[in-house]
C-alpha cells in the first residue's frame, strides 16, 4: 500500500506541479484513496502475475517495429485508395505454450505476448487458445514467422 | 492562426470519417471509430492547448485519454457479452 | 529556423498526417479486422502530437503532461484493439477461437 500511495503521489506532483501546503494535502489524501482502492482489488486476488525479467530481453522487437509497421499499416491505405488493391488482412496462428489458467508465471507470460504481441500496428493478438496451444494473431500485411507474431518468444 | 490551431482544425475534419463510421456501420465497427475519436480528441485539445496558451486543455487531454480508454473497454466487454 | 524548431514541425506534421490517414482507413477498409489496424496507427500519430508539444515546452508542467499522454496511448492502444477484436470475433463466431472449419496459416 505504501508502495501505491508513493506512486500515486509522485504522479499527482508531476501532474500538479506545486508545493502549495493545500495542494499537497489534496494530493496526499487523494494518493491514499488510490493506494486503498489497489489494495482491495489486489486482496480480491482477481489476477496475480509474476513477470520473470528474462522475458523482456527482446522487448526492443516490437518498439523497433513500431514506425516500420505504422509506415506499412499506411502504405496498405495508399494502395487501396491508388491502386485499387484490397488489402490481404489474414488470421495467423504460432505455436504459444498457454500453461495453466490458475498459474501466476503463465498468466504473466500470456498477457505480456498478447500486450506487446499487438503493440505494432501492423498485428494484433485475439487471444491465446488454452486447448490448442496456439495464439491467434491478425496481420494487415501478412509478413514474417513465428518471431513476427511473438516478438518477446515467450510461447 | 498558428500552425498548432491549424493542425487542430485538420484534425476536426478528421472526426467526419469516424461520425460515417458510426453511423452507417455495425455497432463493433462503431466501436472501432470511437476509440480513433477519441484519440484524435485527446490530441485536438494538446494542440488547443499549445495554440491558445491554456494550460487548462491539458488537463481535459488527460482526462479525456483517460476516459476514453476505460469508456472504450466497458463498450467492448458490452458487445462480447451481452448485446 | 533551429533544430528545436524542426523537430516540433516534422513531428507536428507526422502526427498530423498519421491521424488523418488512420481516420480515412477506417472508413475506407472493409472489414472489422482491417480497421482495428488504424487505431493502432493513431495511437502513434496521437503520441507524435503529444511528442511536439513536449519537444515545444521542454520538461515544464505542459510538457510534463504531454508525455505522459503519449506514454499512456501507446501503452492503451494495443489493448483497445485486443479487447476490441475479440469481441467483434465472439459476436461473429459466438467465440474467439478457430473455428472447425476455418484454415488459418501457422507461422513457422
Amino acid at each position: 500500500m505504501v508502495a501505491w500511495w508513493i506512486a500515486l503521489a509522485a504522479l499527482w506532483l508531476v501532474l500538479d506541479d506545486t508545493v502549495a501546503f493545500p495542494e499537497l494535502m489534496t494530493g496526499a489524501a487523494a494518493a491514499l484513496i488510490g493506494a486503498s482502492a489497489a489494495e482491495v482489488v489486489h486482496g480480491q486476488n482477481l489476477v496475480r502475475i509474476h513477470v520473470e525479467l528474462r522475458w523482456l530481453r527482446y522487448l526492443w522487437r516490437p518498439l523497433l517495429r513500431l514506425f516500420p509497421d505504422t509506415v506499412r499499416v499506411l502504405g496498405v491505405l495508399a494502395r487501396q485508395l491508388l491502386l485499387r488493391r484490397p488489402p490481404r488482412g489474414e488470421f495467423r496462428a504460432v505455436r504459444f505454450r498457454a500453461g495453466r489458467p490458475d498459474d501466476d508465471r503463465d498468466t504473466a507470460r500470456r498477457a505480456l505476448a498478447k500486450a506487446l504481441g499487438s503493440f505494432a500496428p501492423n498485428s494484433y493478438v485475439i487471444g491465446v487458445d488454452a486447448e490448442r496451444d496456439i495464439m491467434l494473431v491478425h496481420q494487415l500485411e501478412p509478413r514474417g514467422g513465428a518471431e513476427e507474431l511473438d516478438p518477446l518468444e515467450l510461447g | 492562426m498558428n500552425e498548432w490551431l491549424l493542425a487542430a482544425v485538420v484534425l476536426l475534419a478528421a472526426l467526419v470519417p469516424c461520425g460515417i463510421v458510426c453511423a452507417l456501420r455495425s455497432a463493433v465497427d462503431g466501436l472501432v471509430a470511437l476509440e480513433l475519436a477519441g484519440m484524435i480528441d485527446t490530441a485536438i485539445l494538446v494542440l488547443l492547448s499549445e495554440g491558445l496558451h491554456r494550460q487548462p486543455f491539458v488537463d481535459l487531454a488527460v482526462v479525456a485519454a483517460v476516459l476514453s480508454f476505460a469508456g472504450a473497454l466497458v463498450f467492448a466487454r458490452v458487445l462480447e457479452r451481452w448485446v | 529556423m533551429s533544430v528545436r524548431h524542426l523537430a516540433e514541425y516534422v513531428l507536428l506534421v507526422l502526427g498530423t498526417g498519421t491521424l488523418v490517414l488512420s481516420a480515412i482507413g477506417v472508413l475506407v477498409m472493409r472489414s472489422v479486422y482491417d480497421r482495428l489496424h488504424y487505431v493502432g496507427s493513431a495511437s502513434v500519430g496521437a503520441a507524435l502530437v503529444c511528442i511536439a508539444v513536449t519537444v515545444r515546452e521542454s520538461f515544464s508542467l505542459i510538457g510534463n503532461k504531454t508525455l505522459l499522454i503519449a506514454f499512456f496511448l501507446l501503452v492503451t492502444g494495443p489493448v483497445l484493439v485486443h479487447a476490441t477484436a475479440r469481441a467483434a470475433r465472439v459476436r461473429e463466431r459466438g467465440g474467439w477461437s478457430i473455428g472447425d472449419g476455418e484454415d488459418v496459416d501457422m507461422a513457422q
